[in-house]
């Protein structure tokens, strides 16, 4: 700090003065000046001067601005005008980011790297922290469902095979499974996604995918603190509107007569007591908790922290839930300036009940049906007091509800000790030996009933399953940096590792057990069907890796890498493989016409190309394979063996290639943030099951090979704008967009054969061919309705063949595409496609006084969803119930509907029961997932203590032209039969208030 | 100023020559309407009926569109002949249906073409609902081999029904070999129907003749059946059937299993085993499939202890009660015996479970149901195993099951019966047919599929199957 002048303050003095940037003594616009321990507050003008009035003349000024340090000054009566020189914050343009192996300076990244501090992610209430990533890592498509430990669907990127998506997780260098629901987000440091190949290539053949690197809260050295984080609430399905009894009768009916037929109503006459079977399925709060203890604290010897966790969510039904428990102590002691060790412990234990799917039966049920028989029907089983539906084949949902019976308990550890040796300074050789230990044990219970002949199960029967994982992985890395000549930095860094995957399962079960009681209902009560399998399965990896970083003068940066993996998943000769990837980076607003600009706080070009691979597939693939197989001879079963798996021993990786383009800039003394990247992915060798030649005489069932034949390829752009404003000491703001768009491709296919996905009435919904987006749906194009026979005798060939011969008024119009005369699969064509064309996260946080405001917002665009029960629900298709509006909005007479055909039973126009248009329907949604208002009381209040509440609303609302449950959870699928609707639990909405207490 | 003068003249030059032109950049030839010939100015059909309209279009100019209209056929159909280039002659050849209960005689269809220049010709196809194109059809109509018996007084009783939509002209029955002949024009239902009934007395003597049938309508359409008449001592007869109904309509009015077939165990001996759905039951037992005539066994009310064979004489075996009877019997001796008796084998145990995979219990069980799969079956999948029409066993004969369902005169089904299977396998037990046009009796595990059997009448048809005589009926409820 300089000060410029020595003038004489007292008491009611107005202090000015100007506020330069240290680093070009530019003046600053937007300073906040604020008297310490007052109200008071000003800001600096376009020139960068403030003027203040201070209550003493020995008050304290605090100047602050987002991008730089805040300087306090005390005021010694003596100096006026108070001019300032603030330093810029190293802390946001040197931050570090974690890479493979290693970290960096934001500012010396050279690669598309997304970082999401843990801060950001514990505002959700979520059992699954991925959900807290939604709409804030661009370019990483999240896309999820409701449920006890749901897991989203993680597609980073775009698709390039069609043998999983999901990224690889490491946690704190150690690489773990497809499924971080063992987290607990309050234990999350931060997370970084590896987005392009130039940065997960260090990772190899796991890194495809992208990479999610999740780093767990550290000790920091200073006194110990602690943290209390608390939620608690409820979440809530929203209910569908479904027809009552009467509405039902009449569509059923109508079914019927519009037909010709006379109706087969099987409801009693005396049955006068309807049902609501959601309301008699679902409870309309299910509540979700959330308690968290952690402390950090050390010294210069010794950092520690620690936390202690429990998680709670029930389902929306009386069955079904999952809690967590889980601990974590991180610690590190720095023996002396050579050697370092630490430890992190992080035991847990999980356990659920299974959460049936009965939303579709819920909703599908007669709703004419009691829930139960009358009461001189009852007997001693009271399984079998349930009612049968009157009108349709559906199973009564409360009583599959009282017959789930299925539990898990898992326990487990990871353990990730290392030792960090620096002999020479710059010089650091770390080894980290991990182990990640899981026992899962399940028990299930299918009791025996008799509701009625087509809804009863003769044999109660038990089962247990017990798994165990043990998973290690040894990593050793040397590290160097080095400055020289003294613009040259230098970053090296080589490595070795060695991981080994083991999984053991031995399951038992046994029919035929007496009695439903609790008592027995365990496998040795079982009398018929003793069975008995087990399996170990084992994986391992050994790499070689390495990594060049090096930049000059910090304005001209270059990275390579190569690692070499050799997997068990791969024969001989085609085990190991090298992945390398090069990176470049210009940091253009170091060069002086940039700097002379005065635009810029930060400008960088990026370039990158990697190779990354996939081993995503199962380990035995290139196996010749017997398993047990049984023989019918003579009417009598014969134990034998037949072939189960041909194996292939050319295979080999999957690999993609990837070019990613970005450039990251800040203006307006760092408020304003871009980050926009535009990439390619191609991959080759994908695999997939080809054939196998007939006459070679295998069996049917094991009658396909692996085989490196296809190629995908996922191209997009991103784009990321974040503003940070302080507009006063009382008032500061952050607003966040990200947009992305990605279009996937296949474009090597088995034999140019489509792969068609999504069965329909013996048909198919989507169709993925080669040269063309994957996911979409392909079908007829409905064409409005026929309104009258005129219409429908209009609707024929040339030579007067009717294309729909079986129609009537009130049918939907199919049409004929290719104009040959005749309706067939000839004139199906693309009708819509399930991933989007744009991806749109817009985060907000609000902070005025001791109120702040979070809010985040996402939604997809252009993407459609094949609403595959919408027949069902507008058709009463099979006897189910239907939408409440189904009967009104069915085509009626002319001109009623040009939308919803008529009511029928036989539906010989297959207008329910045909691939079309009219199933598809625009799934965007734009969805509030979190509002958060909290309040932290001032600080004086309770003694040494910063508390703060909040009251928070996920999900909102949703905007969205889908007429299904919830848009979100349609989109999901594999990926290459995405967004068919098949009444999955949606994403509930949860109101929750919560308690932050640190001391 | 000049040069903006002339500018402005160069455009507005430009303006209205190429105002000149078609607004698509069409061009015309000859600048005539174009031309229609229709095939037929008046087509004779008749409701119901497709008939086609059939004309020759040209344009020099280049066809647009043919447009077809008529209100009363609710036909406005529009062809766009621009689809694949220009076209200057079109052979129109447009086949359409009228509605069975079209009511109405004549009817004008407007055919309107118009060409690429915009020009409009119209030309009217008369449609008259005068035409008949259905022959007569017999409905009764004697068997293709009669047997008659050699008596004292050697008769033939000839019955046969005969229909025509429109109107019936004469029918003529004719034995060559006596020189009977005799042409009928007399008919009922406003000359569109003729129930004969007539005995005949033919030599007494054993000998071969010709029975012809030839109807004839009004439009000159003719039909014509012929049967070969064998005057015979009683003959051994290959096949003998059981008939439980009361007239000759309800033997032809099945799909098939009326009557029922019975068991030919010896030379002149037959035995037929019959389950009695209620005490009372009547049976007789003809030789032929369609009429009680010429020879139905049934007791001799002059002497109950033996059968006859005259249909105008012998009267129906009354079975006591209800369930399964063994009747044998000698046609020559007219010797038979009448006696209950019950089933030796196990009825299917419908219900209970039926292991999905045998070689793999853990895949579960459903309850072993049957059904019928094939086509045509309403409410059921088309050969599908997992979407049976479902067979409700009997609760007073777990031999017997039974289903009913609504059929449309005309609709073709075929079915086999069937275990249900929820993945579509296709497990036993099944039963299919020993003959798939005319089934007889079932096959168990084995037998031929079905052929496309055909609905008379519509209305609710029963299917009975019972699996201890491994014999099917199906026909019309009512």
């Amino acid at each position: 700090m300089v000060l410029s002048a020595a003038v004489e303050a007292q008491t009611g003095l107005t202090v000015t003065g100007k506020i330069t940037a240290a680093e070009d003594n530019e003046p600053l616009v937007g300073v906040t000046v604020r008297e310490k321990g007052t109200t008071k507050a000003v800001v600096s003008d376009t020139d960068g001067n403030y003027s203040i009035a201070v209550s003493s003349g020995r008050a304290t000024l605090v100047f602050s601005m987002v991008g730089y340090s805040i300087q306090e000054v005390v005021l010694d009566g003596s100096r006026n005008p108070v001019n300032i020189r603030l330093e810029s914050d190293a802390r946001l343009m040197d931050e570090v980011v974690v890479i493979g192996y290693g970290v960096v300076k934001k500012s010396d990244l050279t690669s598309s790297i997304t970082s999401v501090k843990g801060d950001d992610l514990k505002t959700l209430n979520t059992g699954n922290a991925l959900f807290s990533l939604q709409g804030k890592a661009n370019g990483v498509q999240i896309t999820g469902g409701g449920g006890p430990g749901a897991t989203p669907r993680v597609i980073i990127r775009g698709v390039t095979t069609i043998n999983g998506t999901d990224p690889l997780y490491v946690v704190d260098g150690f690489p773990v499974g497809g499924n971080i629901n063992f987290l607990n987000q309050d234990e999350i440091e931060s997370i970084e996604v590896l987005k392009d190949a130039s940065a997960a290539a260090i990772y190899g053949t796991r890194g495809s995918n992208g990479v999610i690197m999740i780093t767990t809260k550290k000790g920091v050295q200073g006194k110990t603190t602690f943290q209390l984080n608390s939620s608690f609430g409820f979440n809530s399905v929203r209910k569908p509107s479904m027809a009552d009894a009467g509405t039902y009768e009449r569509l059923f009916k109508e079914r019927y007569t519009n037909d010709g037929n006379v109706p087969v109503w099987n409801t009693p006459e005396n049955q006068s007591t309807p049902t609501d079977w959601w309301d008699q399925t679902l409870n309309n709060a299910a509540y979700t908790q959330n308690y968290n203890l952690s402390f950090q604290g050390g010294d210069k010897k010794l950092t520690y922290s620690g936390s202690i966790g429990y998680f709670g969510e029930k389902s929306q039904f009386s069955v079904g839930q999952w809690e967590r428990i889980t601990a974590r102590f991180n610690t590190e002691y720095q023996f002396n300036s050579l050697l370092k060790a630490g430890l992190n412990f992080a035991p847990k234990y999980e356990n659920w009940d299974d959460t049936p799917d009965l939303f579709g039966a819920a909703m599908k049920m007669d709703p004419s049906t009691p829930v139960l028989k009358a009461q001189d029907q009852w007997d001693s089983n009271p399984l079998n007091s349930y009612a049968r539906s009157y009108n349709n084949q559906e199973w009564n949902p409360v009583a599959s509800l009282s017959r789930q019976n299925k539990h898990s308990d898992e326990y487990g550890l990871m353990l990730i000790p290392f030792i960090s040796l620096e002999p020479v300074k710059g010089l650091t050789a770390r080894t980290q030996y991990s182990v990640n230990a899981r026992f899962r044990m399940e028990n299930s219970f299918s009791p025996r009933f008799f509701i009625d002949n087509l809804e009863r199960n003769d044999l109660a029967s038990a089962s247990r399953k017990a798994s165990h994982w043990v998973d290690w992985n040894w990593t050793n890395t040397l590290n160097y940096i080095t400055t020289f000549s003294p613009k040259h930095n230098l970053n090296l860094m080589g490595g070795f590792t060695m991981e080994k995957f083991s999984d053991y399962w031995l399951s038992g079960s046994r029919d035929g057990i007496p009695s439903n009681h609790p008592n027995l209902q365990y496998v040795n009560a079982g009398t018929l069907n003793e069975r008995a399998s087990g399996s170990n399965t084992f994986t391992s990896l050994v790499s070689y890796l390495g990594r060049v970083m090096y930049n000059y003068d910090s304005k001209y940066y270059v990275t390579a890498s190569m690692r070499a993996d050799g997997s068990s998943k791969f024969p001989a000769g085609n085990k190991y493989a090298t992945f390398p990837a090069l990176s470049l980076a210009w940091r253009i607003s170091e060069e002086g016409f940039i700097r002379d600009l005065s635009l810029f706080n930060d400008l960088k070009l990026r370039a990158g190309w990697g190779r990354v691979g996939n081993q995503s597939i199962d380990p035995n693939l290139y196996l010749n394979m017997i398993g047990a197989s049984d023989y019918v001879f003579n009417g009598d079963r014969s134990v034998g063996t037949s072939i189960s798996l041909v194996g292939n021993n050319q295979l080999r990786w999957e690999t993609v290639e990837d070019y990613n383009l970005g450039l990251d800039a800040a203006f307006l003394n760092g408020r304003l943030n871009l980050v926009a990247d535009v990439f390619s992915r191609k991959s080759k060798d994908m695999l997939m099951a080809r054939q196998n030649l007939s006459i070679l005489g295998y069996p049917m069932w094991a009658g396909e090979m692996m085989t490196n034949i296809g190629s995908m390829q996922a191209r997009g752009w991103e784009l990321s704008l974040q503003w940070r404003d302080r507009r006063s000491a009382d008032f500061s703001y952050e607003a966040g967009v990200n947009l992305s768009g990605v279009k996937n491709k296949a474009l090597t296919l088995v034999d140019n054969t489509p792969i068609l996905k999504g069965g329909f009435f013996n048909d198919y919904i989507v169709r993925n061919e080669e040269g063309a987006e994957i996911s979409r749906f392909y079908g007829y194009v409905a064409d409005g309705i026929f309104q009258n026979q005129t219409e429908i005798n209009s609707h024929t060939s040339e030579r007067g063949d009717l294309l729909q011969p079986n129609a009537v008024p009130g049918d939907i119009r199919f049409k004929d595409l290719n104009h040959d005369g005749v309706l067939n699969d000839k004139d199906k064509t693309y009708v819509g496609k399930a991933f989007p064309d744009l991806m749109l996260g817009v985060n907000l946080r609000l902070q005025y006084r001791n109120f702040d405001l979070v809010t985040n917002l996402y939604g997809t665009f252009g993407n459609d969803i094949y609403h595959s029960a919408k027949g069902g629900f507008y058709g009463g298709t099979n006897g189910q119930n239907v939408f409440a509006d189904a009967y009104d909005v069915a085509w009626r007479g002319e001109g009623s509907s040009d939308y919803f055909p008529r009511l029928s039973v036989n539906d010989r126009n297959l207008n329910f029961r045909r691939v079309s248009s009219f199933f598809v329907e625009d799934g965007s949604y734009f969805r509030a997932k979190l509002v958060q208002v909290g309040y932290t009381l001032p600080s004086g209040l309770v003694k040494g203590m910063g508390i703060r509440v909040s009251a928070s609303a996920q999900n909102l609302f949703t905007l969205t032209r889908y007429s299904g449950m919830d848009p979100e959870r349609a989109a999901l699928g594999s990926v290459l039969e995405s967004g068919i609707d098949n009444l999955g639990y949606p994403n509930p909405r949860s109101f929750l208030l919560g308690l932050n207490v640190n001391f | 100023m000049l040069m903006k003068k002339y500018f402005n003249m160069w455009l507005w030059s430009l303006l209205i020559l190429s105002g000149c032109d078609k607004d698509d950049g069409f061009i015309d030839v000859d600048g005539l309407p174009p031309g229609i010939v229709a095939e037929k100015e008046r087509i004779a059909t008749e409701p119901g009926r497709e008939f086609v309209i059939k004309a020759k279009i040209t344009d020099k100019d280049g066809l647009r569109s043919v447009n077809l209209k008529n209100s009363a056929f609710h036909l406005d159909k529009t062809i766009d002949l621009t689809l694949d280039g220009t076209r200057h002659e079109y052979d129109l050849s447009y086949k359409f249906k009228t509605t069975a209960d079209l009511q109405g005689d004549s009817f004008p269809v407007e055919i309107t073409v118009t060409d690429l220049g915009g020009r409009s010709v119209s030309s009217t196809v008369l449609v008259t609902m005068d035409g008949d194109f259905d022959h007569p059809v017999f409905t009764i109509v004697p068997d293709n081999q009669i047997t008659v018996l050699l008596k004292t007084t050697t008769r033939l009783n000839v019955k046969f029904t005969v229909e025509d939509n429109k109107s019936l002209e004469k029918v003529i029955i004719d034995i060559p070999e006596i020189a009977y002949s005799k042409v009928v024009t007399t008919f009922t239902h406003a000359g569109k129907k003729l129930e004969f009934s007539d005995a005949i007395t033919l030599p007494s003597q054993l000998a071969t003749y010709n029975l012809n049938l030839k109807a004839v309508d009004k439009a000159g359409l003719e039909t014509v059946k012929t049967s070969v008449i064998a005057i015979s001592e009683m003959p051994d007869f290959p096949k003998m059937y059981l008939s439980d109904v009361e007239n000759a309509a309800q033997l032809n009015s099945d799909i098939f299993g009326r009557p029922a077939l019975i068991e030919r165990t010896a030379a002149y001996t037959y035995r037929a085993r019959y389950y009695s759905e209620a005490a009372g039951t009547k049976v007789r037992f003809l030789p032929q499939k369609t009429d009680f005539s010429p020879i139905s066994f049934g007791k001799d009310p002059l002497n109950p202890q033996v059968l006859t064979d005259d249909p105008d004489v012998s009267e129906p075996l009354v079975l006591p009660g209800r369930g399964y009877y063994e009747i044998v019997f000698n046609v020559k001796t007219g010797a038979y015996t009448v006696s209950a008796y019950t089933p030796a084998d196990v009825p299917l145990a419908i219900g209970t479970p039926m292991l999905l995979d045998a070689t793999r219990p853990g895949e579960g069980s459903i309850p072993l149901e049957i059904g019928l799969v094939g086509s045509g079956v309403p409410e059921a999948g088309n050969w599908n195993t997992a979407e049976p029409l479902i067979l409700k066993q009997d609760s007073q004969n777990k031999y017997l099951f039974t289903v009913e369902m609504d059929l449309t005169a005309g609709s073709t089904l075929g079915f086999i019966i069937q275990t249900r299977h929820s993945w579509g396998w296709w497990p036993e037990p099944f039963w299919r047919w020993n003959n798939s046009n005319d089934p007889e009796t079932n096959v168990a595990n084995g037998g031929e599929n079905p052929g496309n059997w055909v609905a008379k009448t519509s209305g609710r048809y029963v299917f009975k199957f019972d699996s201890h005589l491994k014999r099917s009926q199906f026909y019309p409820k009512n």
